[in-house]
């Protein structure tokens, strides 16, 4: 038994032993460490995911301590990816970690996830989005697809049979409302742990939806799943 | 009739869902100009459920949703 028994036993009435065991063999590359990797990183550390690939290239500022889980007063200015390598290792260290310092882009993409079981979605640029889908998708990467913004969220599941994300910006738009709206501490931590949720599902052939998107509105604690495939939903 | 559901910001200021009487051959354009909404400000905007845009024609019964752009990390 590779796995640590004890520290995933208040999983395995959720997450079965089998279920942890994919977990373990996983590789997931998460692309940005800020608002809503921070959740997300934290989120499958604990939960035993075996390999982290962990891409980012900036740094903390005063203004990321409202809601990005690894910024502290110390950490300002230091590298959102040393800390989140710093957080893994305390929180669990049998977590194999792949830090790779780069701004993803069109031409290091391919490279960056080369290898993985899926892909997470956490950057702050909707044309890194859509790039991001399209080469999951060329190289039949399961990519979960999220995005904040005030009180809002989405998240969806992009497969190379079911592509999403840039049916979600169709007017071009380089910018969405969380220019306007900021973003506060419960967006990013509610949006990522639920992106942590559907990651899982994936891996675990479970019980999600595609072809359409999550959409998250927190003034009404509503979450929805829209079709896009014709079937109106509530 | 047809029903136009908004979303996140396009709700500030106006009602969640709007029902608009049917005209014979009227587009998105007849919905989201009375409404104040333009078309660049969509990112999303089914109807029935299917990716469309705003000069698509509509049905009587047609449900319009309509979402503005989320891209934060």
């Amino acid at each position: 038994m590779l796995i640590q028994q004890e520290r995933y036993k208040r999983n395995y009435k959720t997450i079965s032993l089998e279920q942890q065991q994919i977990l373990q063999q996983s590789l997931i590359t998460v692309i940005g460490c800020g608002g809503l990797g921070g959740f997300i990183i934290e989120g499958l550390a604990r939960s035993g995911v075996g390999t982290l690939r962990l891409i980012d290239f900036d740094t903390f500022d005063t203004s990321n301590l409202n809601r990005q889980l690894f910024a502290t007063e110390q950490g300002v200015g230091q590298s959102k990816l040393e800390q989140a390598v710093k957080r893994i290792q305390a929180v669990n260290h049998t977590v194999v970690v792949e830090a790779i310092a780069a701004k993803a882009d069109q031409d290091n993409l391919p490279e960056l996830i080369q290898g993985s079981s899926l892909v997470m979605d956490g950057v702050d640029s909707i044309e890194v989005k859509i790039w991001l889908e399209q080469i999951c998708n060329k190289m039949g990467i399961p990519l979960i697809h999220g995005a904040i913004g005030g009180n809002y969220g989405q998240m969806a599941v992009s497969l190379p049979t079911a592509p999403v994300v840039a049916a979600l910006y169709q007017n071009g738009q380089q910018d969405g409302i969380e220019k306007e709206l900021g973003n506060p501490y419960y967006t990013p931590c509610v949006i990522g742990g639920l992106m942590v949720k559907l990651a899982f599902d994936v891996l675990f052939d479970g019980d999600y939806e595609t072809g359409g998107f999550y959409f998250i509105d927190l003034d009404s604690y509503m979450i929805n799943f829209f079709s896009t495939k014709g079937d109106v939903q509530a | 009739m047809i029903e136009v559901r908004l979303f996140a910001t396009f709700r500030e200021g106006r009602e969640k869902i709007i029902f608009v009487d049917y005209m014979p051959g009227m587009t998105g354009y007849d919905i989201i100009e009375p409404l104040g909404i333009k078309e660049e400000e969509i990112a999303i905007f089914l109807i029935n459920g299917r990716h469309s845009k705003a000069g698509a024609v509509l049905n009587d019964g047609s449900v319009l949703a309509l979402f503005p752009p989320v891209g934060g990390g």
